[in-house]
């Protein structure tokens, strides 16, 4: 044997029997994995990197939806977009439902979830009842939502004017001052069900030696939420910001249901100003541009986020 | 293959080609694929598709299909669906910034064959607004006016005529106001339907001539007349309380739905609602032009609603033009178009022996003369102008509504948009 090892012939041979092994498991890992990630990757690149690269391309053209000729317009629509108001006020409505149309979900998620994570009787009645408007398509909601706000016959108003609040009564969609936020108010009653279903999932993750330890320890409510619930569901925190975040600044369908971006341009988004210019006035590579600066801003953000969760779980 | 193959095959094709590419001749079936928007009444569009339904049993070598959808969402999809060539006829604006932009890419058809061949005798001024660059590529759809439909059991119980002053107007709305009744049903939620005020009063003000100057560039939108046009309807009337609470949070369903439930006097609207406005209420409605404002003449807009195209990629084109012919019919004419759905085709119209409701009588006493020639009509302007100059129109209204915006800055933003507009030779060409 000590020969056979000393053999540099053989001593070769042996250690190339299992690398080419190695190999073949390798070439056969390879194959499989092509099988398993093949399908999603061309699905991937057919509906998510090509319309990306086509409405980049589309971006760089001056198009009105119908001609068959395209003229190439470098970053003339770019630039355009720096100097038009009617963009930066729309941008400024995005940002406004960035931040009131993350927030407001999460915090309520939030404290509903810990609620019904912390022994809440008819957790599940609950928790379905909050998921239900979830499920509800957002035309409906929008739907139903401008009916309560409805200045002839809606509930709100007529609520308002039971109690003696008459003055408080007003056509809600119809008023510069009120409408972003009657319309955000509808989309925060669309998006919480999900935050409170994410996060109830994350808290029953959450080893509960912890939270007894912290009462020991003599930690209050809200001790305990901050050092012990809110770190063991920060991976789900992390994903619940991005997907409404992100979401924040592709608003389209329940502002355009409620209020087709009006009055005027009140709560015109980035989304519904760049259909209004590629479908309504035909300036599809305007319309483009702002698309692209609505997908840059959501994937410079998804980026961020994901990198500080990262950072966070290093 | 032998050289005999290739040549015979060759020819067969070539003969093939020269008989089978267009349906000029041919026996058929033809499917024919027909969009249209949606009518807001689903009972009217349950008897277009009724219509439909008749030619095709009367058509056997002709099967039309029907697709009704949304007018938004028509204008998003139509150059997808004209592109991938399931669509044979179509129902679109006429407008420069809308069938303008089709036929100018080459993708609807020359409807001039069709005019001679079946000697349809379509008014002058509705083909011209179907004449693109010279080529008439449509027919001309319902003929409409925008007016003011109003509860005559209402008026009668106060005495009151059809106004014909402004004034008069004003007596009406304030005596209507202070029984805590909305003397006008004006819902400007979707924003168009502010267009179609603005069209009353601009049209009464500067007259057909006035409107023709603007539209060719001739005379400003922003200048003193124009500016007063958007002020009486917009504030003066906003701010005098003639409208229901917050109108920009109104539907336009919803401000019908007023007039109809007795709430409110009266609602500006055009003339394609009178077939609702019959279904759905149990008292007498008249009809009646924006009054004269200080003196002027009355020239309510009138024009087209619309008008019919056909792709210049549909393989059953002679098929479409004589499923055309047939629904602008004499015949179809008297049984669907003036009883049913109270549309008024723009061509000569014999109505004898027509039953029509009394509303719909009115409405075509009032337009008996809209080949232009009897009397002074104004234009609805949003069919003619480009779509920059109508988004202004309508979000500028609603600002001016909201009292965020004056009628002068308005008046001055819709110069603007036309002057870029005509830059870019989106207007209407001056005949």
């Amino acid at each position: 044997m000590a020969g056979l090892a000393t053999s540099p012939g053989l001593g070769i041979a042996r250690q190339l029997r299992p690398r080419r092994a190695a190999g073949r498991r390798r070439a056969t890992s390879w194959g499989l994995v092509a099988v398993f990630v093949l399908p999603s990757v061309l699905i991937y690149a057919l509906f998510m990197v090509w319309p990306f690269v086509g409405t980049f391309q589309l971006s760089l053209q001056a198009w009105d939806g119908f001609a068959p000729e395209r003229t190439f317009v470098g970053l003339d629509n770019y630039v355009a977009l720096i100097n038009d108001g009617e963009f930066w006020a729309a941008l400024s409505h995005n940002l406004i439902w960035a931040v009131v149309g993350t927030i407001a979900p999460i915090a309520i998620g939030l404290a509903l979830a810990i609620m019904l994570w912390s022994g809440a009787r008819f957790r599940l009645a609950f928790r379905a009842i909050y998921f239900l408007p979830v499920i509800l398509p957002i035309v409906v909601i929008g739907i139903v939502w401008g009916w309560i706000y409805n200045p002839l016959f809606g509930v709100l108003n007529t609520l308002f004017e039971a109690v003696g609040l008459d003055d408080w009564a007003k056509g809600w969609l119809g008023d510069p001052s009120t409408a972003l936020y009657a319309v955000l108010a509808a989309a925060i009653w669309a998006t919480f069900g999900f935050c409170v279903v994410m996060f109830l999932a994350g808290l029953q993750g959450i080893d509960l030696n912890l939270v007894d330890a912290a009462k020991v320890d003599g930690a209050n409510a809200w001790q305990r939420a901050r050092y012990v619930l809110l770190p063991g569901i920060a991976p789900v925190f992390t994903f619940v910001l991005t997907i409404t975040l992100v979401g924040a600044f592709a608003v389209f369908d329940i502002v355009y249901v409620m209020t087709k971006g009006g009055p005027g341009t009140a709560t015109e988004t980035m989304a519904g100003y760049s259909y209004k210019m590629a479908f309504g006035r035909n300036f599809v590579g305007y319309g483009s541009a702002i698309s692209m600066v609505i997908a840059v801003v959501s994937l410079i953000l998804a980026v961020l986020l994901l990198r500080f969760r990262e950072r966070r779980r290093g | 293959m032998t050289r005999f193959s290739i040549l015979a095959i060759t020819a067969i094709l070539a003969v093939a080609a020269c008989t089978g590419g267009s349906p000029t001749g041919a026996a058929g079936p033809f499917d024919i694929t027909f969009l249209v928007g949606i009518a807001e009444d689903p009972e009217v569009d349950q008897q277009a598709q009724a219509q439909i339904e008749e030619f095709n049993a009367s058509h056997p070598n002709i099967k039309v299909k029907r697709e009704a959808l949304d007018n938004d969402q028509l204008r998003t999809i139509i150059q997808t669906r004209l592109g991938s060539g399931d669509v044979d006829i179509f129902g679109y604006d006429t407008g420069p910034g809308f069938g303008g932009v089709l036929a100018k890419a080459g993708l609807v058809a020359d409807m001039k064959p069709a005019y001679d061949k079946y000697g349809w005798k379509t008014f002058d001024w509705a083909k011209a607004r179907c004449t693109y660059s010279g080529v008439l590529s449509c027919l001309p759809g319902a003929v409409e006016e925008v007016g003011i439909f109003y509860n005559k059991t209402m008026f009668d119980a106060k005495g009151f005529k059809e106004p014909e002053t402004l004034e008069e107007f004003r007596t009406i709305m304030e005596a209507f106001k202070a029984d805590k009744i909305v003397p006008l049903a004006f819902g400007d939620q979707p924003q168009w339907p502010a267009g179609h005020q603005y069209s009353m009063t601009l049209s009464n003000i500067v007259g057909r001539a006035g409107m023709d100057a603007r539209l060719y560039g001739e005379a400003k939108w922003n200048d003193a007349d124009g500016v007063k046009a958007i002020d009486i309807f917009f504030r003066q009337f906003k701010e005098a309380g003639y409208f229901p609470r917050d109108p920009n949070a109104v539907t336009y369903e919803d401000a019908n739905a007023l007039f109809y439930a007795k709430k409110a006097a009266m609602v500006p609207t055009g003339t394609w609602l009178v077939a609702e406005i019959t279904d759905n209420t149990d008292f007498e409605v008249g009809f009646f032009p924006f009054p004269s404002i200080d003196g002027s003449s009355i020239s309510p807009p009138a024009g087209l609603g619309g008008g019919t195209f056909v792709a210049a990629n549909s393989d059953a084109k002679d098929a479409a033009f004589e499923f055309i012919d047939w629904l602008i019919s004499d015949e179809v004419t008297k049984k669907w178009s003036l009883p049913v759905f109270n549309v008024i085709p723009a061509q000569p119209v014999d109505t004898t022996g027509v039953e029509v409701s009394p509303l719909f009588q009115q409405v075509l006493d009032d337009l008996a003369s809209s080949s232009g020639t009897g009397r002074d009509f104004g234009y609805n302007i949003d069919v003619l102008t480009p779509a920059g100059f109508n988004d202004q129109m309508f979000t500028g209204f609603q600002e001016v509504l909201n009292g965020t915006l004056t009628p002068q800055v308005q008046a001055d933003k819709l110069q603007a948009a036309y002057e870029k507009a005509m830059a870019a030779g989106e207007t209407i060409p001056k005949p």
